[in-house]
């Protein structure tokens, strides 16, 4: 509809011609057999090439991969994102008898789905994909499109995307990732020979490193009305929230129904704390149904109706109405626009409107700001799920106040031990184990555990996935109170721990130590993500029997990344015939630039190290 | 609308007045089934009706109804509607519902929720595809009720009935039901087979039609064992098989596997041609060659680098082979086409063989050899000599003649000849042949740096399993390779991943790694730990739960041979050197050697598994004979710098 009113406007566009058309592949696209500069690529893009028509308000993407190997065929099964009213059109191109035969893709083969506000997963299987084919797919819609990729994870050989520029309409656009162009000119830019993209383990979201562009329309001029402006500046942007009926209004309608809420929840709850929790309860009682969001589904009039009576909604729906809650009782609270991990980061440079797809709170307990999302109700505050914990989010205190907040509590979450064993005369260690676990850990345990039947399938899993452990007795205490710590008790014995060399015993003293790297690259190109920050830690002690003596003792020891962004420290005593151990594995910051790579790979290998060193004992 | 979405037209509706005040109907609530069911169970078929009505050789009309209710996550998977269709079968009148866990309906699934797609990524030239329906909601337990109807003509195969779809799943209530045309004319009736004795399977005349019918119900969902036979072994299945059969104008029938051979001896008839020019080809190479199995391996390596594997499974193409001609102009073909090929060649050397008939897979249930039927999906050759077989498999250009690989070892297979067709069992690998040997060289260093270098071969059965790494971009190995790597902490610094499929003998992967692991031997004062043996890491044993219910199998006997020699640093000896440990079991054998030579340390440990088919019982025997190898695996030594 909006095409409509670019007709005959002055434009200049950059006449260019195309790399590649649509259906015509060349022989040599067809009878090539291996990419050269990469010969054990499974699959190439040959190219793919966007272009958006500014007098025409619309946008081509035409890609043509070429399958290599039988493990590139899974590339005629292609998943891209789209708008509404997208047009998909593909062929299969192969040789037969030395000519071009092609295959058009069916309708019946396109599947698409909407992902959130308008942005749709558009899903397609090209017809008769071998190896040696080349698939050619057009994408068209009338929109700028949300982002172009440069790179892959198979490697690219040609990427050209080419903007017209109008009067109309302006827009900016945010690069990320690291490979450099071979061509920038307004409104064209061109990388030849992309590798493809190594995801790393730690990573967060690939696309946030991949090279691409993401575009945000800043405004668009009709003649004769006066212009929409979205993301020019942030102020901008809190005014297009504050003003809709899907979020702004949302936040001042309704009020007598929420300020009841909030008077309910401060008759039992008086501090800030307990009413921020009772809040949370409040809010968990409406089913999440799945979307994120960062407006509301439905206008801020029918946002009680869809509280009380359906009990169902979006995530802004819910948050919305957690910002409600507690401004009604008397919380300064505001509202915090920002992207879901999955989506990738944002970038710090230009603001954005089209990219943002979640809301989430941001109150005032006692001194400090906390963050607060109520979709999921087996996270505990002040931890986040973890589709918030994404770097930072626009903070909208009011129309022309936003700034840059950290989507994170710094809630650390904590898997302590605390063992008290006796050593037998046989070597095996028996006694008690306190587990105790704190944010993440408990939630992931909750989670893991409701695929269990009964308690004993628990603990036999316990036991098959550790041969050295006999598990005597085992409880759980607070297993569904989700706001308290999860805390396990066991009775044990374990073997394995300890081996017996003429009359000296070299015994381990971490039952539960790390033995493996989660780091095993030797070379790192992006950031390390650990996601939340966390600790480990553990104090165990062990009795010896009666005569035996402690020899030596592994030595003390406290290692720590130059700014403290994680630590490690171990120390161990004796006391008579004692042996008392406590040591702790922090990481302090999630993220960590990839030059820090080799400390924290470096890291893990002293704890590991030392967490390995037995304690030696002399045997009566 | 909201401003960001008036450019982008939204379709989705969360909120609707009409629904809210909607009498609200309740199918299947989930506190409806009974208890028992829930136990072990991802998900409880509420109710299935699965009636195929025969009309002749040529056409059958099924339509199935069911009711599952998806317990939790972990069962998602029986929450989609997935029914596979190909060129002589058609799904149609297809509906679902979705409800959730009160029993309320949440969503009837439209036409734009029916997805088409490709059936095997594998094929690249087939019909086969598959209807699906995504319910794409995650709050657990809720239901969903599927119906549709399938139109088959040409009915070679008729489809089983397997109570026990799965495990993991309960079932409430199931009723199948076949009704065929009995006009008293035996040739259009079908026959059945029972794989368990007790199976209650009820049989009806009714005027011109005969009724088979089957219900069950309240059967409490099967747990999934480690190493546990198939679900088809352990569980009720009626298989089914038309007494004739038609299909793209050729006919058939399943009275004897003779019958059956028949039917794929007509489709194969005259399709051996070749043209004259490849026929003096062929005849110079078998006169090139000396002896019988010269001729035959050599022909064989002349096919392979002639032609490559396509897989067409287009209408009558699913069952007949191209001509031996056209694959030769082509250079492609199928398993039929290039098996059909490879016959044809060696007829014009002068050599007999046999095309043959196979059910093919890494891991997949035996066939039933006393109910002839169509139970087959692949072809192979047998080439025979006197009692010295050789089994040539055509689609594979990675392999010397006569190996087989996990593919099709170890299975009756139906040899098509002349006069009797006939079942035989191909070769069985065993200790001989799956073997991995692994060389590791390990120099120490004071500081507990350790350096690797490791050259691994894997034969046999392992050869199957690494093969496909060889294949990957460079990228995918490295990745691959790490996730084996299980030291504390380490750097691959150099790596080659290649097949040696040259020789006429077993092929074997070869893998070699150089790595350097700091801190891989832990010190402490004028003392060092180790584990002598670098490949051992904390792993699941999942036979201690000591009540199995159903026996253990190990599919084929092989043997793991490790040597490690260990340079000590200058200055240190071994505290005490390690006695040999030796274990043998009805299941196998261990042995753990060190020795000490020349400043050196040498580890020769080695691990023989047997096949077989092992009572529950003996699983707790298991659980030690793996237990005590991680133990002694995962041993240490002590070096004591000496002076």
């Amino acid at each position: 509809m909006l095409a409509a009113f670019f007709v005959g406007l002055s434009f200049s566009s950059y006449a260019q011609k195309e790399p590649i058309k649509f259906g015509k592949p060349s022989m040599e696209d067809l009878e090539m057999k291996v990419y050269p500069e990469d010969t054990t690529a499974s699959a190439l893009i040959l190219c793919v090439y966007g272009n958006f028509d500014a007098q025409r308000f619309m946008y081509v993407e035409t890609t043509r991969i070429k399958i290599l190997t039988k493990e590139g065929l899974e590339w005629g099964n292609r998943t891209f994102r789209s708008l509404a009213r997208s047009n998909v059109r593909g062929k299969t191109f192969n040789l037969l008898d030395g000519k071009i035969v092609a295959d058009k893709l069916s309708n019946k083969s396109i599947f698409n789905q909407e992902l959130y506000n308008g942005i749709y997963i558009t899903k397609v299987t090209m017809p008769n994909v071998k190896v040696g084919s080349v698939i050619d797919i057009e994408v068209s819609y009338d929109f700028l499109p949300p982002s172009f990729y440069f790179q892959s994870t198979i490697p690219v050989k040609y990427a050209e995307l080419v903007v017209g520029s109008s009067s109309t309409i302006t827009y900016k656009k945010n690069y990320f990732g690291i490979i450099p162009f071979n061509i920038v000119e307004p409104g064209r830019w061109v990388i030849t020979n992309v590798p493809a993209f190594q995801s790393e383990p730690f990573m967060g979201a690939k696309k946030t490193y991949m090279a691409h562009f993401e575009f945000d329309i800043q405004r668009i001029f009709i003649p004769g009305r006066p212009t929409i402006e979205f993301a020019t500046t942030w102020d901008k942007v809190a005014q297009l929230y504050l003003y809709s009926k899907y979020f702004g209004e949302s936040l001042k309608s309704n009020k007598a129904f929420f300020r009841q809420i909030a008077d309910s929840i401060k008759e039992t709850n008086k501090t800030d704390e307990d009413i921020v929790k009772a809040a949370l309860a409040r809010v968990h009682k409406i089913k999440w149904n799945g979307r994120n969001s960062d407006m509301s589904s439905v206008e801020s009039g029918l946002l009680k109706y869809l509280i009380v009576k359906k009990a169902e909604g979006n995530s802004a729906d819910i948050n919305l109405s957690l910002i409600n809650i507690l401004r009604a009782a008397g919380l300064e609270t505001y509202p915090i626009v920002m992207r879901t991990r999955d989506e990738g980061q944002l970038s710090m440079f230009n603001p954005t409107f089209y990219n943002l797809n979640y809301v989430v709170g941001y109150v005032k307990v006692g001194e400090n700001f906390y963050v607060v999302d109520g979709t999921d109700k087996n996270i505990p505050f002040p931890f986040l799920a973890e589709r918030c914990l994404n770097g930072k989010g626009r903070l909208i205190k009011s129309k022309d106040e936003t700034s840059w907040v950290d989507l994170t509590n710094n809630a650390v979450s904590k898997k302590s031990v605390f063992y008290v064993l006796n050593l037998k005369n046989d070597l095996t260690l028996e006694g008690t184990e306190t587990k105790l676990r704190i944010g993440h850990y408990a939630e992931d345990f909750r989670e893991a555990y409701k695929t269990y039947t009964s308690h004993q399938e628990y603990v036999d899993q316990l036991m098959s996935s550790n041969s050295n452990v006999t598990i005597e007795k085992d409880t759980i205490k607070d297993l569904n109170n989700v706001q308290s710590n999860l805390v396990e008790n066991i009775t044990e014995s374990i073997k394995g721990q300890a081996m017996l060399v003429d009359s000296l015993a070299y015994l381990y003293l971490i039952p539960d130590r790390m033995t493996e790297n989660p780091f095993k690259q030797d070379k790192r190109l992006y950031p390390i993500d650990f996601i939340y920050p966390y600790e480990r830690s553990g104090i165990i002690v062990i009795t010896l029997p009666e005569g035996h003596k402690v020899v030596k003792l592994p030595q003390s020891v406290k290692y720590a990344l130059p700014d403290h962004g994680a630590s490690f420290l171990f120390q161990a005593v004796t006391n008579g015939n004692r042996i008392s151990v406590i040591y702790k594995f922090k990481i302090n910051k999630t993220m960590f630039p990839e030059t820090d790579y080799p400390l924290i790979k470096s890291l893990f290998m002293q704890a590991i190290a030392k967490e390995s060193e037995p304690a030696i004992i002399k045997i009566n | 609308m909201s401003l960001k979405k008036t450019f982008v037209i939204i379709l989705v509706t969360l909120f609707s007045a009409v629904s809210a005040f909607a009498g609200k109907k309740i199918n299947f609530p989930v506190n409806e089934i009974p208890k028992e069911l829930l136990k072990n169970a991802d998900a409880v078929i509420r109710m299935k009706e699965d009636i195929l009505e025969r009309k002749s050789e040529k056409s059958a009309v099924r339509t199935l109804h069911y009711v599952i209710t998806v317990l939790k996550k972990s069962g998602s998977r029986h929450g989609y509607f997935v029914q596979p269709y190909y060129r002589y079968s058609s799904v149609s009148a297809i509906k679902g519902t979705l409800y959730n866990a009160s029993g309320e309906k949440v969503k009837t699934f439209k036409n734009t929720d029916i997805s088409d797609v490709l059936g095997d990524t594998e094929s690249l030239f087939t019909d086969e595809r598959i209807k699906y329906i995504d319910p794409d909601y995650d709050h657990y337990p809720y239901t969903v009720e599927y119906s549709c109807e399938i139109n088959y003509s040409g009915t070679i195969n008729l489809p089983s009935w397997r109570v026990v779809p799965s495990y993991n799943v309960s079932i409430q209530s199931e009723t199948f039901k076949l009704i065929t045309p009995d006009k008293g004319n035996a040739s259009d009736g079908i026959s059945y087979y029972l794989n368990e004795k007790d199976i209650p399977l009820k049989i009806e005349k009714t005027g011109s039609d005969k009724i088979y019918s089957l219900h069950v119900s309240n059967i409490k969902a099967y747990e999934d064992e480690a190493m546990s036979p198939y679900l088809s072994q352990v569980s009720p299945v009626v298989y089914f098989a038309p007494v004739s059969f038609e299909i793209g104008g050729f006919n058939g029938g399943t009275r004897n596997w003779n019958e059956f051979a028949s039917f794929i001896k007509e489709l194969n008839k005259g399709r051996d041609e070749l043209s004259e020019e490849t026929v003096e080809k062929i005849k110079n190479i078998a006169a090139s060659k000396k002896t019988w199995r010269e001729k035959v391996d050599t022909l064989y390596r002349y096919m392979q680098n002639k032609v490559r594997y396509v897989l067409i499974a287009k209408g009558i193409q699913s069952w007949q082979p191209m001509k031996a001609s056209q694959v030769d102009d082509v250079s492609y073909g199928d398993c039929k086409a290039l098996t059909n090929y490879m016959k044809s060649i060696l007829k014009v050397a002068g050599i007999k063989s046999y095309y043959t008939l196979v059910y093919a897979g890494r891991n997949t249930p035996p066939i039933l050899t006393n109910f002839p039927s169509n139970q087959f999906n692949h072809a192979i050759l047998c080439v025979p000599n006197d009692g010295d077989t050789i089994w040539l498999e055509n689609t594979n250009q990675n392999i010397p003649p006569g190996y087989l690989g996990s593919f099709t070892d170890d299975r009756d297979v139906l040899v098509i000849k002349n006069d009797t067709s006939e079942m035989v069992r191909t070769i069985v690998y065993g200790l001989l042949q799956n073997i991995q040997s692994r060389n590791t060289d390990v120099t120490l260093f004071d500081d507990g740096t350790a350096d690797f270098s490791i050259k691994q071969r894997s034969l046999g059965m392992y050869f199957d399993q690494m093969f496909p790494y060889t294949q990957f971009d460079a990228q995918k190995q490295r990745k691959s390779l790490l996730r084996m790597i299980h030291l504390p902490t380490f750097n691959l610094s150099k790596y080659s991943l290649k097949a040696n499929t040259s020789n006429n003998e077993l092929p074997e992967v070869i893998i070699t790694m150089d790595i350097n692991s700091p801190k891989y031997a832990t010190t402490m004062g004028n003392l060092m730990f180790l584990q002598l043996y670098p490949f051992h890491y904390d792993s699941q044993n999942d036979f201690r739960d000591k009540n199995r219910k159903y026996n253990f199998v190990i599919k084929r006997s092989n043997r793991r041979i490790d040597s490690v020699i260990l340079m000590v640093p200058e200055g240190y000896s071994v505290a005490k050197l390690p006695s040999a440990k030796e274990i043998s079991t009805d299941f196998g054998s261990y042995s753990y050697k060190v020795s000490e030579q020349n400043g050196k340390l040498v580890l020769v440990r080695e691990v023989t598994v047997m096949k077989g088919n092992y009572p529950p019982t003996q699983n707790e025997e298991f659980f030690k004979f793996q237990d005590t190898m991680n133990q002694i695996d995962g041993s240490k030594i002590i070096l004591r710098k000496t002076n």
